[in-house]
């Protein structure tokens, strides 16, 4: 082949190279979290830098909670059904509607709970500087009023980097 | 079928056998003749993609071209790969952080 054959098809191979070490250099931590089997898990120990030891802490808590957050999901269901039911069945505020808003509101204060006190579990597993973070984080994404209506769409905003 | 040789054919083959040429060639023969052949190409109509071809050899016989050219095409490679791997880690971090706050938030669960 012809010099600038050479070049112009040896150039090209090499920005394909450049592209392609980037590339994959940059997202092989990604990568290896998605492939994990509990991706959610893998990214917070790689976003809070957690140790192993921290991580196997976590992932206990996190087992732990998981039935009582199942548990909350169905009530807090069964509740919005009931209050759909009732809300359809009528035009006025029945006492029955007022009293399946109170529960409503006190299943979503026992949901508050069970998940700080999940949280504070979790913060205290880490580093301070990440505990911190974390709480900041996670109560942001919580436990803001707008975050608080079942099968919201989540919007998850990044968090802040220390 | 073979024709007989004529008697003059013979004799001429036979001096053209004996001959030796005696003078040399020019200086700088062989140059002159490529010299001609390169100017009776340049003179033929061309196509224009040979004549993209040609522009381009050209071009890129140069050194300092092919050394930007290489150097440009590095840049682009690094840059694209740079942005893409952002784009993907961005996207990346955004779905796991959502997956952690639907694992732990029974508001934010998604429903079957």
């Amino acid at each position: 082949m012809k010099r600038p054959w050479l070049i112009i098809f040896g150039g090209l191979a090499l920005a394909v190279c450049a592209y392609l070490c980037i590339y994959f250099g940059k997202t092989s931590a990604q990568r290896s979290v998605e492939r994990n089997t509990r991706p959610e898990l893998a990214w917070l120990q790689m976003e809070f830098q957690l140790t192993d030891a921290q991580l196997a802490r976590v992932m206990e808590l996190h087992n732990a909670y998981a039935p009582k957050c199942e548990e909350m999901c169905r009530t807090i269901d069964a509740k919005n059904a009931e209050i759909q039911r009732l809300l359809a069945a009528t035009n006025i505020i029945t006492p029955e509607i007022k009293q399946a808003l109170a529960q409503a509101a006190e299943i979503r204060a026992e949901c508050e709970t069970a998940m700080l006190d999940h949280f504070y579990k979790v913060a205290q597993t880490m580093p301070p500087e990440q505990g911190k973070r974390y709480l900041d984080w996670v109560q942001q994404q919580t436990l803001k009023p707008s975050k608080m209506m079942p099968g919201d769409s989540p919007s998850v905003a990044p968090m802040n980097k220390p | 079928m073979k024709t007989p040789i004529p008697e003059n054919d013979r004799q001429l083959s036979g001096l053209l056998h004996e001959w030796k040429p005696q003078s040399s060639l020019p200086p700088r023969f062989q140059e002159r003749v490529w010299k001609a052949i390169d100017r009776a190409e340049a003179s033929k109509p061309q196509s224009v993609f040979a004549g993209a071809v040609r522009w381009i050899e050209a071009v890129f016989r140069r050194p300092a071209f092919a050394t930007v050219y290489v150097a440009v095409l590095l840049f682009v490679g690094l840059g694209a790969g740079y942005l893409q791997a952002q784009d993907k880690t961005a996207q990346t971090e955004s779905k796991m952080r959502s997956l952690y706050v639907q694992s732990i938030d029974p508001y934010q669960a998604p429903r079957n």
